[in-house]
């Protein structure tokens, strides 16, 4: 078994999919160890159940062991996982409570804040608190999807995928997003670049 | 490759190349943004301010994770559950046998019914329903344990009744008079539901306690694990003042009453026994007196199992059943003893049925 799990802990993740589909156990189960956090996170955001989402994680995986040979191959596991823990939390949702509506009206619970490491020595504390607050007042699907892209560190194709919705709607989200702080933009990049100049570039 | 020549920082910002560079630091993109740099220099403050705004944004880790035990327990709960269709393919056979049996069963007990309802007729007037209903009703004092026919398991209390479908159908609805403990088994697809009065309770897989108030129309619902919803079935959903439904998770309770609109939930000072939080530890045993075990299992269920306490009194026993519905816990405990158990009308019986029994208690 030790030996396996090394072997799994090394091999690419499409090939693991696709060693998954093939009803490889060890796969799957290495699947679901690299998986199961991630989800977690990302669905405790919409539903702060934290029964309610390990069970929804558990029946998706259990589903997908279920559907495994008619599921296709992927080049992007994660979002594949993360379209499909996003629907169940919606679908499983809808089946508690009555008279919710759906997908249009959810929550997404994102805590932002700037790097404010090295801040000290400038009086920012105030404008990074500004930009903290407005991005934390954007609305929730704004906020999902610079999660999506700067946490998950998932691609604008596979966010279109997970959430449902063109590309063109993503990159309004992003667009609205960016416009609400860019009132404090100027000077809040000006502080972003006393910091992180040096750091990034060189 | 996409020309950046004409790029703004926001542009640099909707483009998945560039915010990939910022946040996975990637040594073959530092060498294309140098390159890239070198040829259009003027766009320096540009690619700096881009970047710093791609780089700044942070999220609060949540207060809650999933932790490593619980990726465990998940993994080893679904490889038990994946590994149970192969075993019904393998035994063909033996399904089939079950099967026909279970027809036959179904059968005989139409037919009774029928029987049962023509007599009715007869001497009461008009039979209103014609479901195959089955009605436990439990005068005796101790509680009484019913299977139903999704594997869901009842503890009935003295006093009180539940009628239920033989078989469940569509949905899997139950009638309950006083107070019951269930142990729903999970199918998210057919929620199950417990009507009491006009109040519902809903429940997708779990364990509770539902209790009717003596002379009221409220309903208690205690939760041990899982997700139940408590509501009036009788409201209009488009009445705003109808009471509003109460959603309950593990050790936490409700007192219903459908005259209220607002019903608090209240969360238990003492974890219940069952709950994720105490059942682990509870129902793990490291050469425990058997008998210890059982009577846990009576104290966590209010049920009271029947064995032959001469017999078990020296036996000890080493094994881990939290997670086992109760029905699995008693079977698993007999087969660790080699013994054989029974579930009949109500009672649940280690050793031999026909030996001389004395009651746990």
């Amino acid at each position: 078994m030790g030996a396996i799990k090394d072997f799994t802990a090394a091999v690419k993740e499409t090939d693991l999919w696709d060693l998954f589909r093939a009803g490889n156990r060890d796969a799957y189960t290495e699947l679901v160890s690299r998986y199961a956090k991630a989800l977690f996170n990302y669905g405790y955001r919409f539903n702060q159940d934290e029964a309610f989402i390990e069970d929804c994680i558990q029946d998706l995986f259990f589903d997908l062991w279920e559907g495994r040979e008619r599921i296709n191959a992927t080049p992007a596991v994660k979002g594949y996982l993360f379209k499909a823990m996003r629907h169940r939390v919606f679908r499983e949702q809808a089946n508690w409570q009555r008279n919710q509506a759906l997908d249009e009206s959810y929550d997404f619970l994102v805590d932002f804040s700037i790097e404010t490491r090295l801040i000290a020595e400038v009086d920012v504390t105030l404008l990074s608190t500004r930009v903290q607050q407005v991005l934390n007042e954007l609305p929730p699907r704004h906020r999902e999807v610079l999660y999506l892209r700067f946490f998950e560190e998932l691609d604008f194709n596979e966010i279109e995928q997970i959430m449902g919705i063109n590309r063109q709607s993503v990159h309004n989200l992003l667009q609205r997003a960016y416009k609400s702080f860019k009132a404090n933009w100027a000077v809040f990049v000006f502080v972003l670049m006393l910091i992180k100049t040096s750091k990034l570039i060189h | 490759m996409t020309d950046y020549s004409n790029f703004e920082v926001e542009d640099f910002l909707h483009d998945d190349f560039f915010i990939d560079w910022v946040l996975k630091k990637e040594p073959d993109h530092d060498a294309f943004w140098a390159k890239w740099l070198n040829q259009y220099p003027e766009k320096q403050k540009t690619i700096d301010e881009a970047a710093a705004i791609a780089g700044s944004f942070r999220i609060k880790p949540l207060k809650v994770s999933l932790s490593d035990e619980k990726v465990n327990a998940m993994i080893s709960g679904l490889q038990q559950r994946i590994s149970v269709p192969e075993k019904k393919k393998t035994a063909i056979y033996r399904t089939m046998w079950v099967r026909i049996a279970a027809a036959i069963c179904v059968f005989a007990t139409v037919g009774t019914w029928f029987y049962l309802s023509y007599y009715k007729k007869i001497n009461q007037g008009p039979v209103i329903e014609i479901v195959n209903m089955l009605n436990v009703s439990n005068q005796s004092h101790v509680a009484k344990l019913i299977r139903m026919s999704d594997g869901s398991l009842a503890v009935i209390k003295p006093g009180s009744s539940l009628r239920y479908p033989a078989t469940f159908g569509d949905t899997r609805d139950v009638v309950l008079t006083g107070e019951a403990f269930f142990e729903v088994h999970k199918n998210p697809h057919k929620p199950f539901l417990v009507h009491n009065g006009n109040i519902v309770v809903k429940v997708l897989g779990t364990s509770f306690t539902v209790k009717s108030i003596a002379g009221k129309q409220d309903v208690k619902v205690v939760v041990n694990t899982g997700r139940v919803s408590v509501y009036d079935g009788a409201a209009d959903d488009k009445d705003p003042d109808r009471p509003k439904e109460v959603i309950l998770t593990q050790n936490q309770q409700v007192v219903y009453s459908a005259g209220k609109q607002n019903n608090e939930k209240q969360l238990l000072p003492r974890p219940l026994i069952l709950s994720q939080v105490r059942a682990p530890k509870e129902f793990t045993f490291d050469n425990a007196p058997v008998i210890s075990v059982i009577e846990k299992i009576n104290k966590a269920y209010g049920v009271n199992i029947e064995y032959d306490r001469e017999k078990l009194e020296k036996l000890t026993l080493t094994t881990s059943i939290s997670e086992k519905p109760l029905d699995e816990k008693v079977r698993i405990i007999c087969k660790a003893l080699n013994m054989e158990c029974s579930f009949k009308d109500g009672r649940i019986i280690i050793g031999s049925p026909d030996n001389k029994l004395s009651s746990g208690r």
